[in-house]
């Protein structure tokens, strides 16, 4: 597959997901650093620590903007089903942990593990895509 | 959807890359359009029949004629 049909969203992505990054490994420093000389209190405690979910959350648009950008229709679905394993995984693993969490003692699972989760599954959809692919290549030589 | 994309490419000495650069799209995506795993948008099944300097209907086998 020729990347250039990918290349032009995948150089916007890594280009803006760097300083997204970058706000991160501050704020996840800086957010409890607040917390802590602010002896933040009530409504400025909540906005204080859901800053470093911001970066987090701005990786989500940063996908989204790289499947609108691709050029080609056809990497833009393989990457969409991407996602779309990585959502049903997730969704799965949250479903059935949460489960044992009530009936099996299962240790709490911080809710943020769950978008760690997420971008795991993306790898997963990526193989998913991979065995898609060859087995249609294998289908087809035959 | 089946179509006669494959035929057409061939009688053009075309090969899926050439295609592919010729309609701006991977080869991965000319694969899949040719094998019917991946039906195109109505722009770009237009972009291939404005190729071919033919219409949809001579690329594109419609569903419920195909027997």
């Amino acid at each position: 597959m020729p990347s250039s049909h990918r290349n032009a969203a995948a150089r916007a992505y890594v280009r803006r997901f760097v300083p997204m990054m970058l706000g991160y490994a501050v704020l996840v420093f800086a957010a409890p650093y607040a917390i802590w000389a602010l002896e933040a209190q009530g409504p400025l405690l909540w906005g204080l620590a859901m800053l470093p979910a911001l970066p987090i959350i701005g990786v989500f648009w940063l996908i989204a903007r790289y499947i609108v950008e691709l050029r080609d229709e056809y990497v833009r679905v393989l990457e969409v089903r991407k996602a779309l394993v990585a959502t049903a995984l997730t969704l799965s693993i949250a479903s059935i942990w949460g489960f044992l969490e009530i009936y099996a003692d299962a240790v709490h699972l911080p809710t943020f593990y769950i978008p760690v989760i997420w971008f795991g599954g993306l790898g997963v959809g990526s193989v998913v895509n991979l065995i898609v692919e060859r087995d249609a290549r294998e289908r087809d030589a035959a | 959807m089946k179509n006669h994309l494959r035929t057409l490419r061939a009688a053009r000495g075309w090969s899926q890359g050439d295609l592919a650069d010729r309609l701006e799209v991977s080869r991965q995506s000319v694969n899949a359009i040719e094998t019917g795993r991946y039906d195109p948008s109505l722009p770009l099944a237009f972009r291939i029949a404005e190729l071919f300097e033919l219409t949809i209907e001579d690329i594109f086998i419609s569903p419920s004629r195909e027997n």
